[in-house]
């Protein structure tokens, strides 16, 4: 084989690894669009353009007592319950994603269990510059808990880059109570 | 002047028209795919305010007249147990005056959702459990009572059918940051009329 053929078959290789190479670094239309984070800590206000959110406190029980309603949620984890503060920016609106991601990478969804969306800050219409006080709350095993981040979206789906709000929980486990209540979400 | 640099220049000379075509044709491009979603974008929020003059507007198939615009209202009934309001706000009703000269335009008007606007763009949705402050019919289409109105006895007028020709009233009750209940400007918006919609001087 001259030398010249030698040159040309390295050379196809180069262009093939590079393309494929380039195929596999570049982002997708995916994670160009993934939510943007927004970053806050438990206890401060986080800024969105369409809502302010604050995380007051984080409880967790083996059961769930919901207001006006029996008898109390079993559960074959446990019920994280996240405290809150929820003000609406600039028109009603309501938030229907909130989930949390544990330090392992698995996430877990907001529970729905009946009756739970009549108290919830998911069946809440969030109305400009009135805060409403409420609960999330979320199935969940606690030893997950520490290092576990609270994603919080207005919407769940055709949400390409809009603003998450993003609260890592800490690193200590949360007491488990018997039986945590949950507070109805009210306007304070 | 060097031999590269005059080539370079007669290739600019050449290509001339090819570029100037370029300088129109990406901008055309990028409008022409993106207008749709401008559009949609666009069309989806109330942006376009139509003011109700005093001597009343018509539009969309109904005559409209001034709003009263009252703060801190009187429960209509006596006992009223929704009288406990959020720290810092305000309790708003509003009644709408409108009239339709022929009662199908009312099928038009339906669908319609009653807002509070402030002056920086920022809408209040109407409350849901207002019954105690609510002594008209809601929504936009007038009342509708099946039932002989002695039926009814003293509250027969909260239920009355919209008559042809006749103005009636309809009522919409608000809960707002007391900061701006005075600022606060009632407007009925249509999804269909969007980005449209019609908004009432205080």
């Amino acid at each position: 084989m001259s030398r010249r053929k030698l040159l040309n078959a390295g050379l196809t290789l180069a262009v093939l690894v590079a393309i494929v190479g380039l195929y596999r670094l570049t982002p997708t239309q995916k994670d160009i669009q993934d939510p943007t984070a927004v970053k806050g800590i438990p206890g401060r206000v986080v800024h969105t353009p369409r809502f302010d959110l604050t995380v007051d406190d984080v409880r967790a029980g083996k059961k769930l007592r919901i207001p006006r309603s029996t008898p109390d949620r079993d559960s074959l984890t446990a019920f994280v319950v996240v405290d809150a503060t929820v003000t609406a920016n600039r028109e009603p609106m309501h938030i229907f994603d909130v989930r949390i991601r544990s330090a392992d990478g698995v996430t877990y969804l907001g529970a729905n269990r009946s009756g739970l969306d009549q108290v919830d800050l998911t069946g809440t219409e969030f109305a400009p510059d009135i805060p409403v006080r409420g609960s999330f709350v979320i199935e969940m095993p606690t030893d997950k808990v520490p290092g576990a981040t609270l994603l919080v979206m207005e919407k769940s789906m055709l949400n390409d880059l809009e603003p998450q709000v993003t609260v890592p929980l800490g690193d200590d486990p949360p007491a488990v109570e018997d039986v945590v209540s949950l507070t109805a979400a009210s306007d304070t | 002047m060097t031999g590269a640099r005059r080539a370079r220049r007669g290739w600019f000379r050449r290509n001339t028209v090819a570029l100037a075509t370029l300088v129109v044709a990406i901008p055309l491009a990028g409008w022409w795919t993106t207008r749709s979603d401008y559009k949609s974008w666009y069309d989806d929020e109330p942006r376009d305010a139509v003011d109700v003059a005093a001597g009343g507007t018509s539009y969309n198939g109904a005559t409209w007249y001034a709003a009263s615009v009252e703060e801190s209202p009187r429960p209509s009934r006596a006992g009223s147990d929704q009288d406990e309001l959020p720290d810092g706000t305000t309790r708003i009703r509003v009644y709408f005056r409108l009239q339709v000269d022929n009662l199908s335009a009312l099928d038009g008007l339906g669908g319609c959702r009653m807002h509070l606007r402030a002056p920086d763009g920022r809408i209040w949705d109407e409350t849901q459990l207002a019954d105690d402050y609510q002594d008209r019919p809601t929504g936009c289409t007038g009342g509708s009572d099946d039932q002989p109105s002695s039926w009814r006895g003293a509250a027969a007028p909260y239920y009355l059918k919209p008559v042809a020709g006749k103005p009636f009233e309809t009522v919409a009750v608000f809960v707002v940051p007391s900061s701006v209940a005075g600022s606060v400007q009632p407007t009925v918006t249509w999804a269909t009329k969007l980005p449209q919609y019609l908004a009432f001087p205080r």
